[in-house]
């Protein structure tokens, strides 16, 4: 059977685009969407949670007695009460307390506000052990070490976890040989706020020794395996659900809390437990900052030409992997990467957009904008001579991949924004208003968006009628589905408006797979709704073929093609049938397509191959990178007061495919305005006195507003390229898109001669004003 | 926040009488009240609410023998939208426009703006983890240990480093206003004198009624934060005629003499507080209406 | 996307509920027949909202009250007009118009994010303006005209606002997508071709965490 020939369509289906926007668009708009907390059933009960007020040590002793006494609470649950009759420790509450804020127990009643007046009814004493809380007391020889090891991966007898080196060619004789070196040591810079909408929640009921759970989270297959862990029963009693999910990134919910309210429900006799957070308590549990530092040292030929690069860098992320950003945006034959993730008493996760690639490119943007000056080169012409060119292969495992789309999309940025005639040594314009002007650039290959990313499962089905549904693992939001309902029409050949979305977020009728969200969905969900069509597709031909006109003819399989939901011979396009006229008649296997996709490696450094074959199809290349990106910002800072007046960004992704237009031009403006956020904004999380997490409102964290960010100013424009990895040739774009935190600080520093120093946070104007010498 | 109790208050004395028996606050708009309470900040928060709002003859703005009158119950979006007091008070219209949110100024209102709690991070932080001086706690100022980016730059006053948040205070301050409650009538400058939690020196009996504002004076508020909503002052400046008063720099509003002023009292973390003073005393001046 | 979903009229589809409902959506009926309201057969009950026991008084509520829930404040008992619709309700006294909206009348539809005044992801309107729900009183709102995002629309048809949100793609996540609409219904209330500047200004009292600004926007510059 032929593979369907993927075009490069995407951005001209516009019109079909809006008329199949998935419905659950509407659910949201008319306030039907049914969020965690939207529910009630009778009986239920509320859940909050006591947090612990110091950074390290362990519960010695929980008194809740007065909790208990207050009218209305029903029961307060600590580690041993959970851990009782469960086949694990349990992890939510926890008795070893790792940071500030950790959950210690969990108090349940009638009334969310009574169960949060007895928080401080519940006394808690607490053996108290040293704890390391800033990044800058684990780096270096006399880095200090946390006693008990962290919930995964700390590498023994250090304070890092997961120590990432690659290397390639030899950079010490590379730097040698070059005609001018130079040392960065960059500043310490954060990534993303972690302060979602809707904050954490779960809710959990019993029906005999059958589970349900309700979760706010993108990943319910895993949770789904936990609370089988946990609670020993079996996964066919487990029913887990997300059906609409507030943003905040990653997978919001923690794998414990899950198991957590369906231990509590049971205890309670199976009573309807709704566990929610306050906006404090979701900052606390997924607070962690990730700070990040890098020491570069670059060195290039007479010419400009990067030679070689030896980097050493820390973050408080789990794991500090080499980036695509040093690896396949610029040409380096020489290069030495240690990173180092370290592991300190902070909260075990947090809403992440992005980890790893916006601090990799500020940190490269600073090397490279400063080296640019010592040829007396604009940031462009550097990164001009050092980009990869359009067909230059993988220089770790001499692969090709979507080169093409970062030249591209710099190219655009470049030409869209007047960069050239508007770019000026720093800190030399000043502006009739008495601002400064500035203008910056970035370009990176990111790491996201990759179509390996994740395990994903998919299932597609076709009913008597001819129409299609389609169901995924993951929440509602709507954007997702209406990509897939593409994809499988494409496949298909299907009328677009005749694909719906089913019961996504859905364990009961959903394959296993992993984390349903972030930017590696559309290139490995849509591989598994491409091989789920193909798998419907071939069984309704194999199964049409028996049935008019089609037998008549003795038509085989591969005579076949289909188009606009009418199946017809290719060389005999009069002989047809719809899909309703064969589904009318066929048994119900015909219309049902299963699908998966499987990742290969999670490693950027090492391209073990996407190349394979399922059921017949060649699907997937060696190697494949996330999506590019690149970013003009174009700035006025006051320098009376610090403020940042961001006039103009240009922000241009390499999207593979594009499948969905206004979803990806969505995306691609949400991100930009998230950088805006991450530069400007972003507030203060820890006491640095204590570690103790202090930033727990809106006002601390700092989202801007409608009057902070004015998105007329946002231009956006994606750059399609064919992914090789993937069969349709689509990549995810939500990552990439948050480069340009990168390009903003390179705008400050163009608008005013010097770095800012972010020191771990935005570049606020007092920042800003400290870069000045005026605070 | 079990066994709450809300009660009407029919006239003013009878919102005295209840808050005479203790343990009880009036609640005008609300926002300051609501949030405190759902977060547990203090140990002294009141557990009989007094709602203020259906006694009548607290809501006006009017002009009166040159002076500016408005009730307390006046909300912040009408004074923002008045042209009486654009006029009569430019500086007062600038400051109540810029308070918190659209939909907090709708209901807010000048009493509770001058009546509201301090807004520092560890004097907020819910469930009173930090039960600090200014709370009656035994914890000290945790912002002189810690982050003390949005504090006083003149130093602590009862041990407390935080900073007046009222955007209408320093022009009130400025004005030379006068505050009249339900037991005397007191000078703006007085009346911001911290005396417990609140901003303010009222007794727990005590009930704001109306605002008096002298006008005939040229003036011009100018505030400076990270955000341009929602955010309090980090620093603003409150021009009306010769005085400058400052807010967001100590725990009340800042008389300043002369053309700019200097930290007393800065740490590594706040010292930039002096640098947007300066700017925004020379913005303001400049900009009188 | 053809905007009728449904041929038939919405009188019929809602006449076999027993109750004017507004833009609500038929949920529960426990949730629907609040203290107070007449259940189908016309004769009108009081719930506790605690244990959910019926009884055909309010004085046999606030007795149950005193010796079942012994401790707990007697709530207050109110009338709460919500997109058209009188509610009598029982109310705790702290209990905030938002929560009461949600838990009490299962409009879900407003969302609570931090509860606090900050986010405005619990905007409805009140008279007309535009208000955090989870910052009022529930108690207080007796006589005052509440609207939430189910009352927007009949349910079936979008309004032109929200139908502007979609043909934009306006909504990422959703959760703040009610507060967003509520305040910019308010604004085209009140100025039908809202500029720029003038929406900015408007809807400067909500967060997005999906950063989604600029979709949001364009969805009301111009009005509808």
């Amino acid at each position: 059977m032929a593979l369907p020939e993927m075009k490069i369509v995407g951005l001209d289906n516009e019109a079909a685009q809006k008329e199949i926007r998935s419905r659950n668009m509407q659910s949201i708009l008319t306030g039907r969407a049914d969020y965690v907390n939207d529910r009630k059933m009778a009986g239920m009960l509320w859940a909050t949670t006591k947090h612990a007020t110091i950074s390290h040590g362990t519960v010695k002793k929980v008194d809740a007695s007065k909790a208990l006494a207050l009218p209305g609470v029903k029961a307060v649950f600590t580690y041993d009460d959970i851990t009782a009759g469960t086949g694990a420790a349990a992890m939510f509450p926890q008795k070893t307390v790792l940071y500030w804020g950790a959950p210690v127990a969990v108090i349940v009643a009638d009334d969310w506000y009574t169960a949060e007046r007895a928080i401080n009814l519940v006394n808690v004493e607490y053996d108290v052990l040293p704890a390391v809380v800033k990044t800058t007391d684990v780096v270096g020889d006399d880095g200090v070490a946390v006693e008990n090891a962290p919930l995964s991966g700390r590498l023994a007898d250090t304070n890092y976890a997961n120590s990432m080196p690659a290397e390639r060619g030899d950079v010490a004789a590379g730097l040698k040989a070059s005609a001018y070196t130079k040392t960065y040591n960059l500043p310490w810079t954060t990534t993303h706020q972690h302060a979602p909408i809707e904050q954490y929640t779960a809710f959990a009921y019993w029906i005999e020794d059958d589970v349900y759970v309700y979760l706010s989270t993108q990943n319910i297959h895993g949770h789904r395996t936990i609370i089988r862990n946990r609670l020993q029963i079996p996964l066919n009693k487990i029913h887990c659900f997300n059906h609409y999910c507030g943003g905040g990134h990653g997978q919001r919910l923690n794998n414990e809390e899950a198991a957590m309210v369906a231990a509590i429900s049971r205890k309670l006799g199976g009573v309807p437990v709704m566990w929610r957070c306050s906006k404090k308590h979701s900052m606390l549990l997924a607070g962690r900052q990730h700070d990040d530092k890098g020491i570069f040292t670059m060195g290039c030929d007479k010419d400009g030409k990067i030679v070689a690069l030896d980097c050493e860098y820390w973050t408080t992320n789990y794991g500090a992997t080499i980036t695509p950003i040093i690896s396949a945006t610029f040409t380096i034959p020489n290069l030495k990467w240690v990173g180092h993730g370290t592991y300190l008493n902070q909260p075990d996760r947090c809403a992440w957009r992005c980890v790893n690639d916006p601090p990799t490119a500020v940190h490269l943007t600073m090397a490279m904008d400063d080296m640019a000056e010592h040829y007396n080169m604009n940031p462009y012409e550097f990164r001009k001579k050092n980009i990869m060119g359009e067909h230059d292969l993988d220089q770790d495992t001499g692969n090709p991949f979507c080169t093409k789309e970062v030249n591209e999309c710099m190219e655009t940025v470049v030409e869209k924004s007047g960069y050239l005639s508007k770019w000026h040594k720093p800190g030399t314009k000043t502006l009739s208003n008495g601002r400064l002007h500035g203008i910056g650039l970035h370009a990176h290959h990111d790491s996201h968006g990759r179509v390996n990313g994740n395990d994903r499962g998919a299932v597609v089905l076709m009913t008597p009628d001819g129409t299609i549904l389609t169901e995924n693992g993951g929440s509602k939001p709507h954007n997702a589905p209406t990509e897939m309902n593409i994809i499988v029409a494409e496949v298909l050949g299907a009328k677009v408006t005749d694909v719906n979305c089913g019961d996504y977020g859905n364990t009961d009728v959903t394959l296993n797979g992993g984390m349903h969200g972030g930017s590696s969905f559309t290139g490995s969900c849509g591989a598994a709704f491409y091989s789920a069509a193909m798998d419907l597709k071939k069984k309704l031909f194999t199964y049409a073929i028996t049935r008019e006109p089609f037998a008549a003819e003795g038509a085989k399989v591969e005579d076949l093609d289909s188009k606009d939901s009418v199946i017809f011979m290719t060389k005999k396009p009069d002989v047809k049938a719809t899909f309703a006229n064969i589904m009318a008649t066929a048994q119900p296997m015909a219309g049902v397509g299963v699908g998966w996709h499987a990742q290969q490696n999670a490693t950027a450094t090492v391209n073990a191959g996407l190349q394979r074959e399922k059921d017949g199809f060649p699907v997937g290349h060696k190697a494949e990178w996330g999506s590019a990106a690149a970013s003009v910002t174009e700035v006025e800072v006051d320098p009376e007061t610090g403020e940042v007046f961001i006039t103009g960004h240009w922000n241009s992704v390499g999207c593979g495919r594009v499948i969905y237009k206004d979803g990806v031009l969505q995306q691609m403006g949400s991100g930009s305005e998230l950088q805006y956020a991450q530069a400007l904004y972003y507030g203060d999380i820890h006491d640095p006195a204590t570690g103790a997490i202090i930033g727990t409102q809106y006002t601390e964290s700092q989202l801007p507003t409608t009057l902070d960010i004015d998105p007329t100013t946002n231009y956006l424009y994606p750059v399609e390229g064919d992914d090789h990895s993937g069969p349709l040739g689509a990549h995810g774009i939500g990552e990439p898109c948050v480069g340009s935190y990168a390009s903003i600080l390179a705008a400050i520093y163009n608008a005013i001669g010097k770095w800012v120093d972010p020191d771990h946070g935005a570049c606020n104007p007092d920042r800003v004003l400290k870069a000045l010498g005026k605070a | 926040m079990d066994n709450l109790v809300h009660v009407n208050a029919g006239s003013l004395d009878d919102a005295v009488a209840q808050l005479a028996k203790g343990g009880a606050e009036v609640c005008a708009g609300g926002t300051d009240l609501m949030s405190s309470l759902k977060g547990f900040i203090s140990d002294n928060l009141p557990t009989t609410i007094v709602n203020i709002k259906q006694i009548s003859g607290l809501s006006y703005i009017k002009e009166d023998g040159g002076m500016l009158k408005i009730g307390a119950l006046t909300t912040l979006d009408e004074i923002a939208n008045s042209s009486v007091v654009a006029s009569k008070c430019a500086a007062l219209a600038q400051a109540a426009a810029v308070v918190a949110s659209p939909e907090i100024r709708n209901v807010g209102t000048i009493g509770g703006n001058i009546c509201q709690r301090p807004r520092c991070i560890y004097y907020r932080n819910e469930y009173n983890d930090f039960n600090c001086a200014r709370k009656g706690g035994k914890g000290g100022c945790y912002a002189l240990t810690g982050l003390s980016r949005y504090h006083s730059i003149f130093g602590l006053v009862n041990g407390c480093m935080a900073v007046c948040p009222s955007d209408t205070a320093p022009v009130l301050v400025a004005a030379g206003a006068k505050i009249v409650t339900t037991k005397k009538t007191w000078e703006a400058a007085d009346f911001f004198k911290i005396k417990g939690e609140k901003i303010n020196s009222l007794d727990a009996d005590e009930i704001v009624t109306e605002i008096q504002v002298p006008t005939g004076k040229k003036s011009c508020y100018k505030k400076f934060a990270f955000r341009k909503s929602f955010d309090f002052p980090l620093v603003s400046c409150a021009v009306v005629g010769d005085k400058v008063v400052l807010g967001g720099v100590y725990n009340s509003p800042y008389e300043v003499s002369g053309d700019t002023v200097k930290a007393t009292s800065a740490t590594a973390y706040n010292k930039y507080k002096e640098q947007i003073a300066n700017t925004l005393i020379k913005r303001a001046k400049a900009d009188v209406k | 996307m053809s905007k009728e979903m449904f041929k038939i009229s919405r009188r019929e589809f809602l006449k076999d509920a027993g109750l004017v409902v507004g833009g609500a959506t038929v949920g529960s009926a426990a949730l629907l027949s609040a203290c107070g309201n007449k259940d189908k057969k016309g004769e009108t009950k009081y719930i506790c909202p605690i244990d959910s026991k019926e009884f055909s008084s309010l004085k046999d509520l606030k007795d149950h009250y005193a010796s079942a829930h012994e401790g707990q404040a007697i709530p207050a008992f109110k009338t709460l007009n919500v997109n058209g619709v009188d509610y009598n309700l029982v109310i705790n006294d702290y209990w905030s118009l938002g929560w009461v909206l949600r838990e009490q009348l299962g409009l879900y539809g407003t969302k609570i994010g931090c509860d606090m005044g900050q986010c405005g992801a619990c905007t409805v309107l009140v008279d007309d303006k535009p208000v955090y729900s989870c910052l009022l009183f529930a108690c207080e709102m007796e006589g005052k005209r509440i609207r939430t995002v189910e009352g927007l629309s009949d349910g079936i048809t979008l309004s032109p606002l929200q139908q502007r949100f979609y043909d934009n793609n306006a909504t990422q996540c959703g959760f703040c997508t009610a507060g967003f609409l509520m305040a910019a219904t308010a604004l085209i209330e009140k100025k039908s071709k809202p500029t720029n500047d003038e929406v900015r200004s408007a809807l400067s009292g909500h967060l997005c965490m999906c950063q989604n600004f600029k979709k949001t926007l364009e969805s009301v510059v111009g009005g509808v």
